[in-house]
């Protein structure tokens, strides 16, 4: 199996995207839930950044600590994984993959053969849409107005522009189909179909700003309500709000 | 402050001696909806002599390449999104960086132009002082979901902006075919 093993490069540094400073709640939440991200040059690598939109930034210059991507160690470089285009099936051979930042961030990521749809934010808000429609915990919008992840028709459908926001999905099959993940560029890959026993459930999982795949084994018996337990997402309680009403 | 019509250039460095760096900034205004609506996303790609990309890695979007050191800030609120480029390190391969806005090609109904107005995209330097802005034509791109605002090009010894409000029907495909890029 070949790797993706080529180099973070650490040549384009002359030009670079800005940051718009994190309103101070954010860059709270963001500490709290750092996450390991590609290793970056001592000077003027690459490096990942949030996806921000709108115009809601301070007129002064932020602190630069506070509004920095955060550093990361060499350490915390990702394993080296094959790409989508070297794997055509996600099973017990080749149970996971990794797609590079373009393919992370265009457009849609497409599960179709999903029973059940799980995901869980940055902000660890978690929540669930079945194929049916049935949803619990909190559902994750984006700016957008397009749901973080959720089914469209019979497609799971993740939106990568808010790549950042997501921390972690998992995609479930109870049928007799197996699930197929399509992207931006029309590259695909399934999971295998398992056996009596075992069946494969596909987690996303985002590294810093990468799109890993992975392939889980779980008993075919399971419960989607323990296959989430084993996975430790518990859903979100969903509060409604509502404006006030103006008598 | 000059403001430029589709086609037109502007001398950045030889009008402005010692300029180095740049802080290219894109603004815009979606119509609001209560339906999925289009989300821009700024794209620079660093060309060679003949238009092409230099290599998939040389694009500069909202998820590859921002600079570690993270020194530098938002310096105001004027701005969607802000590019900075430091000329004096481009590589002698890079003969211009076209700046492109893409409609994100989400499957839930991508949308278009139509409902963008009052796009810009100016040119300033690192302490914001605005040296030429480009507003691109309201009304003309309905069916465009790709526009090309503007480029930084290489003219003898000095660099230029030329304003280009020129879109793309085909999207995210057309550019990357017309750039060579795997996208």
């Amino acid at each position: 199996m070949a790797l993706n093993s080529s180099p973070v490069r650490t040549d384009i540094g002359f030009l670079r995207r800005r940051v718009k400073p994190a309103a101070p709640a954010a860059v709270a939440r963001d500490a709290a839930a750092t996450e390991p991200e590609p290793r970056r040059a001592a000077s003027a690598g690459l490096s990942l950044a949030p996806a921000t939109t709108g115009t809601a930034a301070s007129p002064a210059r932020p602190a630069s600590v506070a509004t920095a991507p955060a550093t990361v160690s060499p350490d915390s470089l990702p394993f080296p994984a094959p790409t989508i285009d070297e794997v055509r099936e996600l099973g017990e051979n080749e149970p996971v993959l990794r797609l590079n930042a373009r393919e992370s961030a265009v457009g849609s990521l497409i599960v179709s053969g999903a029973d059940l749809a799980v995901w869980e934010d940055a902000d660890r808000v978690t929540g669930s849409e079945s194929a049916a429609g049935d949803t619990a915990g909190t559902p994750v919008t984006t700016a957008g107005n397009r749901p973080l992840v959720g089914f469209d028709e019979a497609d799971a459908i993740v939106s990568l522009r808010h790549l950042q926001r997501l921390r972690r999905a998992l995609f479930i099959a109870r049928g007799p189909h197996t699930l197929g993940v399509q992207i931006f560029d029309g590259s695909t890959v399934t999971t295998a179909r398992g056996d009596d026993s075992r069946m494969f459930i596909l987690c996303l999982l985002r590294v810093g700003n990468l799109v890993e795949l992975r392939a889980e084994p779980v008993d075919r018996t399971a419960s989607d309500e323990a296959i989430l337990s084993q996975f430790g997402f518990t859903l979100t309680p969903h509060v409604a709000t509502r404006e006030s009403r103006s008598r | 402050m000059t403001s430029l019509i589709p086609g037109a250039n502007a001398a950045l460095t030889a009008e402005n001696p010692g300029l180095t760096e740049l802080m290219i900034g894109f603004g815009w205004e979606i119509i609001p909806s209560r339906g999925p609506q289009s989300e821009l996303v700024p794209l620079a790609i660093l060309c060679d002599a003949q238009g092409k990309s230099l290599s998939n890695d040389h694009l500069v979007f909202f998820n590859q390449i921002v600079s570690q050191d993270g020194s530098v800030g938002f310096r105001d609120d004027l701005d969607t999104e802000e590019i900075d480029v430091d000329l004096a390190r481009v590589p002698a391969e890079v003969a211009k960086i076209v700046f492109v806005v893409y409609v994100d090609p989400d499957v839930r109904g991508a949308g278009n132009f139509s409902s963008v107005r009052s796009a810009y995209v100016r040119v300033a330097t690192r302490d914001n002082r605005e040296l030429v802005r480009f507003v691109l034509p309201s009304g003309e791109y309905r069916t465009v979901d790709v526009l090309m605002f503007g480029e930084l090009y290489r003219h003898r010894d000095d660099w230029k902006f030329r304003a280009l409000g020129q879109g793309y029907s085909t999207g995210l495909r057309g550019v990357a075919a017309d750039f060579r890029i795997d996208l």
